[in-house]
């Protein structure tokens, strides 16, 4: 069973005093572990997940962009490349201008090339995935400046 | 039936007409035949993109760039083989679009049945084989995905000619003609497209549902030792969502990307087929 929230707060704040770097308890269907790596804490509870858990696990919340940064995600779990062939230049690089609608990458699954398109026209900021990577649904594959 | 096969002459487009209204197929409107091109997928999806509508065909008899799986390249003797690309726009979410070319698979599978009687299985993802060989490729790409411009270019190539080819391929690739099969073209083509335009209504109506009995019969590698980008086992099957199942030593692993090796097979090239 899933530890009261009270209880929760206490055993982090023992833990912390204590300096420990890691905490895990497993119990019937219930499974808590709690890691201090400094920033950023994890903590990943089998079903049902406590809530201070999910508090905590936000501890470190993401550096604040500027207000025009936005990522082009990927739509598919795939295989992601740079360029339209092995010996091809990429489709983008970092520092140049792209268009709505301009293909930034392909992510491959099952043999399916797909295209994917800047939603947004602006400035290409950051490639974050590896040529020839797999990426998941959703992950963030591109970062741009609105323009 | 002429001494010369027939499958060297240039694509006859008012034959491939004839047998397209025999069969009643809707797609392969508007026909975009070049004799020679670099690369019908490219064509296709250059079209596309200004607005090609669905069931638009683009047949050439050469293709200078055709591409395998990323940019992998091959080449075929003119008028040899069949050689397609055809534009879709399917009304799916994108993370189904993926098993588009397994479907398509089975569609080039059913359509050579017609000709040869040897077994003829799909290789996950997009191949067919004929015997254990390779007899068929396709190359699926897409643009304009989580848009209402999405459109899919469906690539096939079958071998369809008796060609040399090179000692390391010859147990490994074959065609038609090769397995006693006398096919034209223009109704290959015609009765691949009929095969395609059944089974694209049934997928984006519910997937690959309708077909798992049919696919699991189908699996060329079903029980083979195998390798995909790092992962050894033995596969499995194919999951619902298309993904091969491999089963190792940790647990049944999904994989949803990457270049088949079989145990036993030399490199990881693979056969070169009439791609486009």
């Amino acid at each position: 069973m899933a530890l009261p929230t009270q209880e929760l707060e206490g055993l982090l704040q023992l833990l912390r005093e204590h300096g420990a770097t890691e905490f895990e308890y497993e119990d019937e269907g219930y499974r808590l572990r709690i890691g201090f790596a400094g920033a950023p804490v994890t903590v990943a509870a089998a079903s049902p997940a406590p809530a201070p858990a999910a508090a905590a696990a936000t501890a470190s919340p993401e550096p604040e962009e500027a207000a025009n940064v936005v990522w082009i995600a990927s739509p598919f779990v795939g295989t992601f490349y740079r360029a339209p062939s092995p010996d091809a230049a990429p489709f983008v690089e970092v520092g140049v201008n792209v268009r709505k609608g301009q293909v930034l990458c392909i992510v491959e699954a099952m043999k399916l090339m797909n295209e994917i398109e800047s939603e947004h026209a602006g400035t290409l900021l950051e490639v974050l995935v590896e040529n020839g990577q797999a990426v998941e649904y959703g992950q963030r594959l591109f970062k741009l400046a609105k323009s | 039936m002429a001494a010369e096969p027939v499958t060297r002459s240039p694509f006859d487009v008012a034959r491939f007409a004839a047998e397209r209204a025999a069969r009643a197929v809707r797609l392969g409107a508007p026909l975009r035949y070049a004799p020679t091109t670099g690369s019908t997928n490219d064509d296709a999806l250059a079209a596309a993109r200004e607005g090609e509508p669905e069931g638009a065909l683009f047949v050439s008899d050469e293709q200078r760039a055709g591409r395998g799986r990323r940019g992998a390249g091959w080449v075929a003797p003119p008028r040899a083989h069949l050689m397609f690309s055809l534009v879709l726009r399917p009304r799916v979410p994108p993370d189904r679009l993926s098993t588009l070319a397994l479907a398509t698979g089975l569609a080039v599978r059913e359509a050579c049945a017609r000709y040869v009687t040897s077994p003829l299985r799909v290789k996950w993802p997009n191949d067919v084989e004929l015997d254990g060989r390779k007899l068929a490729g396709i190359l699926i790409e897409s643009s304009g995905v989580g848009t209402a411009r999405l459109a899919v270019v469906v690539g096939v190539g079958v071998n369809v000619a008796r060609v040399p080819w090179p000692p390391e391929l010859t147990e490994r690739a074959t065609s038609l003609e090769e397995a006693g099969a006398r096919v034209e073209r223009e109704a290959l083509l015609a009765e691949v497209l009929a095969a395609l335009e059944r089974r694209v209504a049934v997928w984006e109506a519910q997937g690959l549902e309708a077909s798992r009995a049919e696919l699991a019969a189908a699996d060329a590698l079903r029980g083979e030792a195998v390798t995909v980008e790092g992962v050894s086992g033995i596969a499995a099957g194919i999951a619902p969502d298309g993904a091969l199942l491999i089963a190792t030593p940790e647990g049944v692993v999904r994989v949803v990307s990457g270049h088949v090796v079989r145990a036993g097979t030399r490199g990881a090239t693979p056969a070169p087929t009439a791609r486009t």
